[in-house]
C-alpha cells in the first residue's frame, strides 16, 4: 500500500497541520503507513526550521496550506474545519 | 546637629513588563525548501 | 482277390502291431537329434495318420541341472506329457519329420535363483546344452506344429512356488507363429494374457494383450496391478528391435505397511528400444499417476505427471549377465492438493521435476528442481513463495541422506500491518540420516542467507532441524547495518518501526537466535549494538545514540528489562549532550525511555516520573532541572551580550500530544539570587525604545537579582510562551532602586534562541515593541 494509493482511495487525507490524517478510522496498515509519513515528514520539517532559523510550527503550517493546494481532485483534505473531498 | 537625609528605602519597585513580540515573517527561503523536499521525496508527500 | 486282401490286411495289420516297434526309434531318434535324451514313452496306438503317446516323461539328468536336483533316483522327471498325439504321413516319417504334435496335460519343472536368473531343465537342454549339438531353436524340430492344452511349469521362486500355465499353438512352417494363452500364478505374481508371435526369415514380432497382472513381493509396500496391458515387440534379429508396453498400472499399499502412500494409478504407456543388451524405455507422452495419501500425511500431491525430459530416455536397463538396476531419469509435475503440517505449515508446494537416477555405488539418488509454490506458517504469519532450488536425496547413504540448496525464497509478513518488510531467503542445507531409520527422521542444518530483493545482504545464520522432534534452531547475525537517509532504513526493513523512527543514519548490528518446537516458536533473543545512530523520533531528533540492547524475546520483541543507552545529542532547540536513558521496547515496537538524564549547563535534567514511550498519542511525563548554572546556560543560549551568575532549578511537566511536546507550565527558579548582564546594542537602538524599555535595558546591563524565575508554557517548537521574572535592582540605577521587571515573548520562544544562534541580538528584537503597544509602565515615585 502506498501513500498515492491509500490517498487517492480516500484513506488518508491532507490536514493544515502538513501531516497527514484519516478521513475515517484507519486500518492496522493504514496507521502504520500514515505514521511513517508523518514522523518522515516531520524530520524533514525541522531540518528547515533548524536550517531558516525558525520554528517547526512554521514550517509545518506553510507545508500545510502547500499541501492542500497541491493535493489533485478527490484527495480529502482538513483545514480545520473537518474533512471533504476536494 | 546637622539634619541627616533619609533616604527613605523604597517600598514600590518600578514595575517594568516588557513584552516581547516575535514576528513569524512569511519566509520565502522556506517556502522555497518545502517545495524541494516535496519534489524529492513522493513516497512521503 | 480275397487272399490278396488277407495279405495286405495283415500286412497292414502287422505293420499296425509293429508300427509302434518301428516307429519308437524313429521318435526316439527324433527327440535325440533335437536334443533331447532320456525320453519314455508308451505308444497308445499308432495309425497311418496319427499316433498317441502317454504318459511321456523326461528323465531328470544330472548333467544340466546342476543345482542338486539330478542326483539322488526318486527326483522328479524335468518333464511329464499326459497325451500326446502326433500326426504324419508314412512319407515324412521315413524322412523323420512328423506333422504336428498335440501335447496335453505337460507338466514342467524349473526355479528360480535368488539372483532371479530362471533355470528350466528342458530348455536348457534345448537351446544348445552340452551335447545338444542341435543350432538350438524351435526351427530346427522336425515338425510343422505344436498344439499345448494345460501345459503347467512349475517354478520354485525365492517368493515360493508359483505355476506357470501355457495353452496354446506352435507352427513351425516356413513362417513360424505362435498363439499362447499364458497364465502365472502364485504367492508373489498372477498374470494372464493372450500372446502371439510370429517369425519371418530373422524379423520376430510379439503381441500380447489382455494382460492381467498382479505383483506381491514381500520388498515392497504393497500390491502391484496391471490391467489390461499390452505389448507390443518387433525385432529384425536377436540383437535389436522395438516395442510398446501400456496398460493401466495401480500400487496398493499392504496393511500394516507404514508408507503413507495409500494407493497410487496411472496409464502407462511405455516405447522400448532393445539393441545389443541394453533396452531403453522412453515415454512418448506424459503419463499421469494419481495418488492416494493418509489424511495425516502432510504433504499430499493429489497427482504427478512423469514426463520424459526433453525426449530422453526415460530408463536404460542392461540385460545379460551385468543387469544392472535401472538409471531413471524421469521428470515430474507434482500437483498439491491441500497441504498442511499439522499448524506449522500450509499452501501450495512448489512444482517438482524429479530426476531419479542410480550413483556409482549403486544407490539411488533422486534430485528434484523446485520452483514456484506458495507454504504458509500461519502460526508466524509467515509466506515463503516462489521458491527456487533443488532437494537431492539419497536414501541409501548413512549420513549425509540429501541436500536442500535453496537458491531463492522470497519471504512474506502476512499480516496487514506488516513487522518486516519483503526479503529473498537462501540456504544451503545438508540432510542428515541418523542411523539407519531414514532421512525422515533425520537432522537438515546447514547455512541461511537474508538479503533485500535488491540484493544487499541482509543477515547470515545457520539453522538446524531435527525432523524427528520437530525442534529446530536458527541463529543468525546481521554483520554491521549502515543506514544513511538516501540508503537502508530500519523503518523500511521493519515496518512495525514506522511513526517509532525516521530519517536514520548510523550503523547497527543485531546477533540473535530462534528456537520452536512442533507448535512454534519456543524461545527467541537478540543483541542490539548501535553505534553514533541518529533518529528523528516523534518527540525530538536523537543524535550519537550508542549502547546495547539486550532482546528477551523477538516474538513478539521485548527487551531483557530496561536497557541502558547513550543519547549522544537531543535537541530540542538547545543542544543537551552526554545523555544516558533506560529503554524497553515493548511488544508492537514501542519504545519506552523509563528514566533519562543529561547532564546540562553543569546541572542535570532528569525525567523524575511518567515514560515516554514513543508511539502513545497522549502521554505525560515530568522533567526536573537540578543545579542548573546560569552561566553555562546562558553561554548555551548563546545569546549576544546576554551573561549571569546563579543556579536555576524546577520542574518542567511535559506532555505530548500526537508527536508534539506540550511543556505544561514549567516553572525554574533562581534561588537565592544573582546577577543577569544584557549590553544591548549600539546607542541608537536605544532612541527608538519606549522610555520603560529604556529603563530595562540600563537596569539589566547589571541587574543583581534576588528573585530570577521562568515560566514555559505551550508547544516546545511554537508558539511557546516564556515568562522571565526579575526582581532586584542594579546598583548604578538609580541608586540601586528596586526594579521589577517582566519580560514576556510570545511566538516561538525557540525560534529567538536559534536566532541566536543565526546570529543577531536577539533581545534587541524588543525595538519595535512600541508597535505593538506591549509595554507598560507604572511610574510610582519613591514614598513620601
Amino acid at each position: 500500500l502506498t501513500l498515492s494509493d491509500a490517498k487517492s482511495q480516500g484513506l488518508i487525507g491532507e490536514m493544515a497541520t502538513g501531516y497527514v490524517g484519516y478521513p475515517s478510522a484507519p486500518s492496522a496498515a493504514v496507521k502504520q503507513l500514515g505514521d511513517g509519513v508523518n514522523l518522515g515528514r516531520k524530520s524533514h520539517y525541522a531540518d528547515i526550521a533548524a536550517k531558516e532559523g525558525t520554528s517547526l510550527t512554521v514550517v509545518e503550517q506553510l507545508a500545510g496550506k502547500k499541501l492542500i493546494e497541491q493535493a489533485p481532485a478527490g484527495t480529502y483534505v482538513n483545514d480545520g474545519s473537518g474533512w471533504r473531498r476536494k | 546637629c546637622t539634619p541627616t537625609v533619609k533616604v527613605q528605602a523604597p517600598d514600590k519597585p518600578i514595575e517594568i513588563n516588557l513584552n516581547v513580540k516575535i514576528e513569524q515573517e512569511v519566509r520565502i527561503k522556506v517556502d522555497r525548501e518545502l517545495d524541494s523536499v516535496i519534489a524529492n521525496n513522493p513516497d512521503l508527500f | 482277390m480275397f487272399v490278396f486282401l488277407l495279405v495286405t490286411g495283415a500286412a497292414i495289420g502287422a505293420a499296425l502291431v509293429y508300427l509302434p516297434v518301428l516307429a519308437r526309434p524313429v521318435i526316439v531318434q527324433l527327440a535325440e537329434n533335437a536334443g533331447i535324451a532320456g525320453v519314455d514313452f508308451t505308444i497308445d496306438s499308432i495309425g497311418w495318420r496319427e499316433a498317441s503317446l502317454t504318459g511321456l516323461t523326461l528323465a531328470a539328468t544330472d548333467t544340466d541341472t546342476g543345482t542338486g536336483t539330478g542326483t539322488d533316483e526318486n527326483t522328479s522327471p524335468d518333464l511329464t506329457v499326459g497325451a500326446a498325439r502326433v500326426t504324419y504321413d508314412v512319407a515324412g516319417l521315413l524322412r523323420g519329420r512328423a506333422d504336428r504334435l498335440v501335447l496335453e496335460s505337460v507338466r514342467l519343472a524349473g526355479e528360480v535363483t535368488e539372483d532371479g536368473t530362471v533355470h528350466l531343465p528342458l530348455l536348457s537342454r534345448f537351446s544348445g546344452g552340452e551335447g545338444a549339438g542341435a543350432s538350438g531353436g524351435f526351427a530346427d524340430l522336425p515338425l510343422d506344429g505344436i498344439e499345448v492344452t494345460d501345459a503347467q511349469l512349475a517354478l520354485a521362486t525365492p517368493e515360493g512356488p508359483h505355476v506357470v500355465t501355457v495353452d496354446g499353438m506352435l507352427d513351425l512352417s516356413t513362417h513360424p507363429r505362435a498363439e499362447l494363452t499364458l497364465g502365472v500364478a502364485g504367492d508373489a505374481v498372477s498374470l494372464s494374457g493372450d500372446i502371439t508371435a510370429g517369425m519371418s526369415g530373422q524379423w520376430i514380432k510379439l503381441a500380447a494383450d489382455a494382460l492381467e497382472a498382479e505383483i506381491d513381493l514381500p520388498g515392497l509396500p504393497g500390491r502391484l496391478a496391471l490391467a489390461k496391458g499390452a505389448i507390443a515387440l518387433e525385432a529384425p534379429g536377436l540383437e535389436g528391435g522395438t516395442g510398446t508396453l501400456s496398460g493401466d498400472l495401480r500400487f496398493v499399499r499392504r496393511d500394516g505397511d507404514d508408507l503413507p502412500l495409500r494407493e497410487a494409478s496411472g496409464r502407462l504407456d511405455i516405447g522400448m528400444t532393445y539393441d545389443q543388451g541394453l533396452l531403453r524405455l522412453a515415454l512418448p507422452a506424459c503419463s499421469r499417476v494419481d495418488l492416494v495419501w493418509d489424511r495425516a500425511q502432510p504433504i499430499r500431491a493429489k497427482s504427478i505427471d512423469l514426463c520424459a525430459d526433453g525426449g530422453r530416455d526415460v530408463a536404460g536397463l542392461r540385460l545379460g549377465p551385468a543387469a544392472g538396476e535401472p538409471a531413471w531419469t524421469v521428470r515430474a509435475l507434482a500437483e498439491v492438493e491441500g497441504f498442511s503440517y499439522g499448524t506449522l505449515v500450509t499452501g501450495q508446494m512448489p512444482d517438482l521435476a524429479i530426476d531419479a537416477r542410480q550413483d556409482a555405488d549403486r544407490g539411488l539418488v533422486v534430485s528434484a528442481d523446485m520452483s514456484g509454490g506458495k507454504l504458509r506458517l500461519p502460526g508466524q504469519g509467515i509466506e515463503l513463495a516462489g521458491l527456487r532450488g533443488r532437494v537431492t536425496l539419497a536414501p541409501g547413504h548413512a549420513g549425509e541422506a540429501g541436500r536442500l540448496d535453496l537458491t531463492r525464497a522470497d519471504m512474506r509478513d502476512l499480516q496487514a500491518a506488516p513487522r518486516f518488510a519483503p526479503v529473498v531467503a537462501s540456504a544451503d542445507l545438508s540432510l542428515d540420516a541418523l542411523g539407519e531409520d531414514g532421512w525422515t527422521k533425520g537432522r537438515i542444518s546447514g547455512p541461511v542467507r537474508v538479503a533485500l530483493p535488491a540484493g544487499q545482504s541482509l543477515a547470515r545464520g545457520t539453522v538446524t532441524h531435527d525432523l524427528r522432534s520437530g525442534r529446530g534452531r536458527l541463529s543468525f547475525g546481521t554483520g554491521t547495518l549502515l543506514f544513511s537517509e538516501k540508503g537502508m532504513q530500519p523503518q523500511a526493513l521493519a515496518p512495525v518501526l514506522r511513526g517509532v523512527v525516521a530519517a536514520v543514519n548510523g550503523q547497527a548490528s543485531v546477533d540473535g537466535s530462534l528456537s520452536w518446537t512442533r507448535n512454534g516458536v519456543s524461545a527467541s533473543g537478540a543483541t542490539v549494538e548501535m553505534e553514533g545512530l541518529g533518529l528523528q523520533a516523534s518527540a525530538a531528533r536523537f543524535e550519537g545514540i550508542s549502547g546495547t540492547l539486550e532482546f528477551s524475546s523477538l516474538v513478539p520483541v521485548r527487551t531483557k528489562g530496561p536497557q541502558a543507552i547513550a543519547i549522544g545529542v537531543v535537541d530540542p532547540g538547545v543542544p543537551i549532550t552526554g545523555g544516558v536513558a533506560l529503554v524497553t521496547v515493548g511488544d508492537n515496537g514501542d519504545v519506552v525511555i523509563e528514566n533519562a538524564q543529561w547532564p546540562f549547563a553543569d546541572g542535570q535534567l532528569v525525567l523524575t516520573s511518567g515514560a515516554l514511550n514513543t508511539r502513545a498519542s497522549v502521554q505525560h511525563a515530568e522533567l526536573a532541572a537540578l543545579q542548573v548554572n546560569l552561566a553555562t546556560l546562558l553561554t548555551l543560549i548563546d545569546m549576544d551580550g546576554l551573561s549571569g551568575e546563579g543556579t536555576l532549578g524546577g520542574r518542567v511537566p511535559i506532555e505530548i500530544r500526537d508527536g508534539t511536546v506540550f511543556i505544561t507550565k514549567a516553572r525554574l527558579a533562581a534561588e537565592p539570587g544573582g546577577v543577569l548582564r544584557y549590553s544591548s546594542a549600539g546607542t541608537d537602538a536605544a532612541a527608538e525604545r519606549s522610555e520603560g524599555a529604556n529603563i530595562a535595558f540600563k537596569a539589566l546591563e547589571n541587574f543583581r537579582f534576588e528573585v530570577l524565575s521562568v515560566e514555559l508554557d505551550g508547544p516546545m517548537d511554537g508558539d511557546l510562551a516564556l515568562t522571565v521574572e526579575l526582581k532586584g535592582a542594579n546598583p548604578e540605577l538609580l541608586e540601586g532602586y528596586p526594579v521589577h521587571l517582566t519580560i514576556r515573548t510570545e511566538g516561538a520562544f525557540l525560534e529567538l534562541l536559534r536566532r541566536g544562534t543565526v546570529g543577531f541580538r536577539a533581545l534587541d528584537v524588543v525595538r519595535g515593541t512600541d508597535q505593538t503597544g506591549g509595554v507598560t509602565i507604572e511610574r510610582v515615585p519613591p514614598g513620601p
